[in-house]
């Protein structure tokens, strides 16, 4: 029997009639993540020891699941993707795993950090992944929590023929986990299907007096929300993005994903969901990843300097702090990361500031005050997601306006293009991610791509 | 005249207290020139020249205030499990004034 490529509720039916064990299920999410580390290098860490859990009526009680290796997990190695901290071992928990430990379900493993091109997509194993993704699609668990701060849980959700769900700004606390860009960062999940990513995210949720951009969702209740009749729901797409006359040089994959789109426009309408077409300034949706760039760029900058191995990771070589920290920066960073600081760096000097990280920042609010325009006339801006179409940036950048705008967005499997899989994005305005999970769920249950585990079509 | 060049770059990773590589250099400085480009397109957004930047996510946020309690401090021995110099319970560094 194999249990990890089940749902959570599936799993728990299991565990409430005696039919599988807590430690059972582990034992194969740890069997699996290891053949997934050999395959795709998905992993940083394959833990090997968990507390006894008990079967308890919450869904989640002895369900194993993954955790991006940006959230601090105590006793377990957390090193954020940075050499700086390979050897960091925090003495407390991330606010979102505390809450799953509480709800019984059990860390089996930390995953490598963002989209890399060390992790390969189980789909087609020359092509990237985030380890998160690539673990949930591959079926080493049911669920895996990550950090999306430009699009990276719904893009890699897209690669990886998954559910990529991003809640609103503040939802779920990001005390402990490491920090990227923080007006953009919100810890959310990959699964595969709406109802776990609900169930995952009303566990995570909730005030955190360690993270003071938390807010009070004790009336909001995704997985009970879930009613997937979305009838008379008010839908909207950008035609800047999603129509193919924009793209003269379009190759077939971009125009397939396009006409993916257009079918699944079709099938809304079909069931009774009103979807227009509507129009955004050009200007602004080709703005997006110059905004993106240096918003995150300065404020990674920023966060950056608690990195310098004297509290913590390897203690650099040189006779003077300052010496030391330099070099344990210049081994620690690698130059990606280093090239973030440098632009960073220069737009966050005085002389600086107002040209280009305040610019920024009036651009991103011009960008998000259109959304919330449509906002007001429609319940959710649809896009195809992750089309990896390089000549088509508008629309692949499109995405980043969800973390502008902190709004809840979600990511859901709807086709294939190519053998590949493909995908559909729904965004809504702050605060009613009820109501965006719900049209997930209904769009998501007139299709066949819930619960798919990934096939390598290319080998 | 280009106003950027690799001993800027090299200004800017001393301030952030790190080396580059000289292929590193070369990287940071075209990302640098590209700058300007990427200003351009936010220029052209009809605007933003008198938007408010925005900082945070949500409009409406507020802060609450937290009752002045005392809480449990973390356990000094824990705050310095991860360091590799410690003396005593404080993290060890080198001298910084002789005598």
């Amino acid at each position: 029997m194999t249990y990890m490529t089940k749902s959570v509720e599936e799993l728990h039916e299991l565990l409430i009639k005696g039919e599988t064990s807590p430690q059972e299920l582990l034992d194969e999410a740890w069997r699996n993540s290891r053949e997934i580390q050999e395959r795709y290098n998905a992993f940083v860490t394959v833990t090997d020891k968990a507390e006894e859990t008990e079967v308890t009526d919450h869904v989640l009680s002895g369900i194993p699941y993954g955790a991006e290796d940006l959230y601090s997990t105590k006793g377990v190695l957390t090193t954020g993707g940075f050499q700086a901290l390979c050897d960091y071992i925090p003495f407390f928990s991330a606010g979102p795993a505390d809450r799953l430990a509480e709800t019984g379900a059990v860390l089996a493993g930390k995953t490598a950090v963002g989209e890399s091109a060390a992790v390969r997509n189980p789909w087609d194993p020359e092509r990237s992944a985030a380890g998160s993704a690539c673990a949930v699609a591959a079926g080493a668990f049911p669920f895996a929590l990550a950090v999306d701060t430009g699009d990276s849980i719904r893009r890699p959700a897209a690669y990886c023929g998954i559910v990529g769900y991003k809640p609103t700004y503040g939802m779920i606390s990001r005390h402990g986990v490491i920090a990227g860009v923080s007006s953009m960062d919100h810890c959310g999940v990959f699964a595969r299907s709406t109802a776990d990513a609900a169930i995952v995210a009303d566990a995570m949720k909730g005030l955190d007096i360690d993270d003071m951009t938390t807010w009070d969702s004790s009336d909001v209740h995704l997985r009970a929300a879930l009613q997937g009749d979305f009838a008379g729901k008010k839908l909207c797409y950008v035609k800047e993005l999603c129509d193919i006359r924009n793209y003269p040089d379009a190759d077939e994959t971009l125009k397939a994903h396009l006409a993916n789109f257009m079918e699944k426009v079709v099938m809304l309408r079909a069931h009774g969901a009103q979807v227009d077409e509507v129009s955004v300034d050009r200007a602004l949706l080709e703005a997006v990843s110059s905004i993106y760039l240096v918003i995150s760029c300065a404020e990674s900058t920023s966060n950056l300097t608690g990195i310098n191995g004297l509290v913590f990771g390897p203690r650099g070589e040189g006779r003077s702090w300052a010496e030391q920290i330099k070099n344990h920066r210049t081994r620690g960073l690698d130059t990606s990361v280093k090239r973030k600081v440098i632009v960073g760096a220069y737009v966050l000097k005085d002389e600086n500031q107002e040209r280009y990280f305040k610019n920024a920042q009036r651009g991103r609010r011009l960008i998000v005050d259109a959304w919330k325009e449509l906002f007001r006339a429609y319940d959710a801006v649809i896009q195809p997601a992750g089309t990896g179409a390089t000549d088509a940036a508008v629309l692949e950048d499109a995405m980043l306006i969800g973390s502008f705008g902190g709004f809840p967005s979600i990511t859901i499997p709807d086709g294939f293009v190519d053998g590949l899989p493909a995908a559909l994005n729904i965004t809504g305005n702050c605060y009613e991610d009820e109501k965006i999970l719900d049209i997930a769920y209904g769009i998501e249950s007139m299709m066949d791509y819930k619960g798919q585990i990934a096939k390598e079509v290319r080998k | 005249m280009n106003k950027f060049s690799t001993d800027l770059v090299d200004l800017f990773a001393s301030e952030q207290m790190f080396d580059l590589t000289e292929e590193e250099k070369c990287i940071a400085l075209a990302d640098l020139e590209a700058m300007e480009q990427h200003m351009e397109k936010i220029d052209r957004i009809p605007g933003i020249k008198t938007a408010a930047p925005m900082t945070h996510c949500l409009d409406d946020f507020m802060l609450e205030l937290r009752e002045d309690e005392a809480v449990e401090s973390t356990p000094i021995e824990d705050l310095l499990a991860n360091a590799d110099e410690v003396f005593d319970r404080e993290i060890e560094l080198p001298k910084v004034v002789n005598g």
